[in-house]
């Protein structure tokens, strides 16, 4: 039955020089990519642009984190508007009411971010499919009416601003800040990807009962990613505050924060880390670009939101798996290579 | 044999089932079940569909509560455990239709607890690839393989975690007969080699007298016979309850 020598074992050492070989490759290529961004300010001298480019990085942070826990698991969250506005909330309220420095509260933010995430993973992680989903655009909806309602310590539905000396800083300051915390995000997804953590969210994904069966506690993993991907998004939610100096409900709990990251991720490939970047530049800058460059209606709200409806249509009739799944079945990669 | 409980501790036991009860609403799935399992032996579990088999398997493995009864596994106490606790504590299962993981590659399916690093210095898991044939298809998506290929790739992935006891559920169901070859040789092998327990449910009746030690015959939640192969074959009660009674001139071999 046995044979002399063990083939698989060569096999199995061949395929993993191979992927590591692919990571190296892949890795480089986005520190490159991150050199490169550093370089966007001293090119772009107009502020719009690099308010759009910072907004821009700020998505795929956005669209990134969201994957790390919904990508890869496979549940669906339609809260992180929750992380989102309580990150920025954080960080406003706790430099407005202690006086802190715009890094510590960050800091606050991500801390009590990656708390709430972790009570609400207790709370609705029991819970699948479509009643998960609802349950996390409850707890959204509801931390939204509480910070309006909680008028005398959040300012209600008027919000506040972030504290002058903080918002004067220059806006190349919080562009390398977004562009250090969007990398981060990359790198922090791309390292889960390729663990054996990753693996095993992407095993509860496939099968959560045969995960199970395998040993793995299924609720400490998910709980966990849920909260590195909510205390992502808190802390992008902090910067967001920062690079528009006032918080309100309104603008922090928008509904976009939990929708766009799913639309963004669907369009660059449900279940990748990198899908969800692309997804991001073709969601959000590529409109803004032609926007300005009058090769659409120069109303967003209008013709926009027509082509963003018809074009998820299409990806979802034509390429199932968005922009990577393309991208995969042209081999622009080895098989079993994930990003 | 009719089945009789028997309290005493032996060490030969490694697992056991008490007066295990399960109904769904008004059905009773099981009604006070007994089970022993010996060490390193294949013990079987048959009986006609809806009789039970499967859900004794998941109330084993912790994926179904049950309403009372008592599991022991090695000298410990399991009922209340859950389903990742058990299978940590050597306990596994496969299921009636194959749960590997198909989006994602044969190798990853194998590695998916440990991880690759630590699971390539992993010589049993490299042996048992080697053994079931699965040694080309490693970076294949498991989902594109053989519905009899998914039943080893199931049966490895759990013996990778060099388990106590394997919960087969229907092994034998949906594979040709090359397959069917393979995996009565790769059960064999992990009892003889590996000192592995097994509790099998299959409706192939030729196979399951051919590897059982010892049968369990179930019948509408209840235990109706346990013997050898031989003596199962002759029970007039497991005839019936396969085949109804009245009928004349049939064997289960």
């Amino acid at each position: 039955m046995m044979k002399e020598s063990l083939t698989a074992t060569v096999i199995g050492e061949e395929i993993y020089t191979a992927l590591v070989k692919q990571r190296i490759k892949v890795s480089l290529g986005l520190l490159f990519a991150m050199a490169a961004a550093l370089l966007i300010p001293q090119i772009i001298e107009n502020p719009y642009y690099l308010a759009l480019a910072s907004e821009t990085l700020i998505m795929i942070g956005l669209a990134v984190s969201w994957s790390i826990f919904s990508g890869l698991t496979g549940y669906i969250s339609f809260g992180h508007a929750l992380f989102f506005g309580l990150g920025a909330y954080t960080t406003g309220l706790s430099m407005d009411k202690w006086g802190i420095s715009i890094e510590i509260a960050l800091l606050c933010g991500v801390v009590l971010v990656g708390l709430v995430a972790f009570l609400m993973g207790l709370l609705t992680l029991r819970l699948k499919g479509h009643y998960f989903a609802i349950a996390t655009l409850g707890v959204a909806e509801f931390a939204r009416a509480l910070v309006e309602w909680g008028s005398s310590f959040t300012h209600g539905v008027f919000g506040f601003p972030l504290p002058m000396d903080v918002v004067a800083r220059s806006s190349h300051v919080k562009f390398f800040w977004i562009l250090i915390v969007t990398s981060v995000a990359i790198a922090i997804g791309l390292k889960i990807l390729w663990s054996s953590f990753g693996m095993r969210l992407i095993a509860i994904r496939e099968d959560e009962t045969a995960t199970e069966s395998l040993g793995i506690n299924p609720s400490r993993a998910k709980i966990i990613s849920l909260v590195i991907s909510g205390s992502l998004t808190g802390l992008l939610g902090g910067l967001f505050a920062w690079t528009q100096g006032f918080v309100t409900p309104e603008e922090v709990f928008a509904s976009r924060w939990s929708l766009e990251p799913v639309l963004m991720s669907i369009l660059g490939g449900l279940g990748t880390l990198i899908g969800p970047i692309f997804g991001a530049i073709i969601f959000f800058l590529l409109p803004q670009v032609m926007i300005e460059n009058h090769f659409i209606l120069e109303k967003r709200d209008e013709l926009y939101l027509v082509l963003v409806g018809v074009v998820m249509v299409l990806i979802m009739l034509l390429a199932k798996n968005g922009i990577m799944g393309i991208l995969q079945k042209r081999k622009f990669w080895p098989k079993g290579f994930r990003l | 044999m009719k089945p009789e409980i028997d309290n005493k501790p032996s060490n030969d036991i490694v697992l056991t089932v008490r007066n295990l009860h399960k109904s769904y609403g008004g059905v009773l799935a099981i009604n006070g079940l007994n089970i022993d399992v010996q060490k390193q032996k294949i013990t079987g579990l048959i009986g006609p569909n809806g009789s039970g088999k499967t859900t004794t398997f998941s109330i084993i493995s912790g994926m179904t509560m049950s309403d009372s009864g008592e599991i022991t596994f090695n000298g410990e106490l399991i009922t209340q455990l859950k389903p990742f606790q058990i299978s940590n504590r050597g306990l596994l299962r496969t299921f009636q239709l194959t749960r590997v993981f198909p989006k994602m590659t044969v190798l990853e399916n194998l590695t998916v607890r440990d991880g690759f690093r630590k699971a390539i210095n992993d010589q049993l898991m490299w042996e048992l690839i080697e053994i079931v044939g699965l040694a080309n298809n490693l970076s294949d998506m498991a989902g594109t393989l053989s519905f009899g290929q998914q039943k080893l790739l199931e049966l490895v992935r759990a013996a990778c975690r060099k388990p106590v006891v394997m919960l087969l559920d229907e092994p034998f169901a949906g594979v040709n007969e090359t397959m069917e070859r393979n995996l009565v040789d790769f059960i064999r092998h992990l009892q003889n080699e590996r000192h592995c327990t097994f509790v099998l449910i299959d409706h192939e009746m030729r196979l399951m007298m051919e590897l059982c030690d010892h049968i369990y015959v179930m019948s509408n939640g209840s235990l109706i016979f346990q013997g050898s192969p031989i003596e199962v074959q002759n029970d007039q009660g497991t005839r019936d309850a396969y085949f109804g009674k009245g009928r004349i001139g049939v064997s289960v071999n």
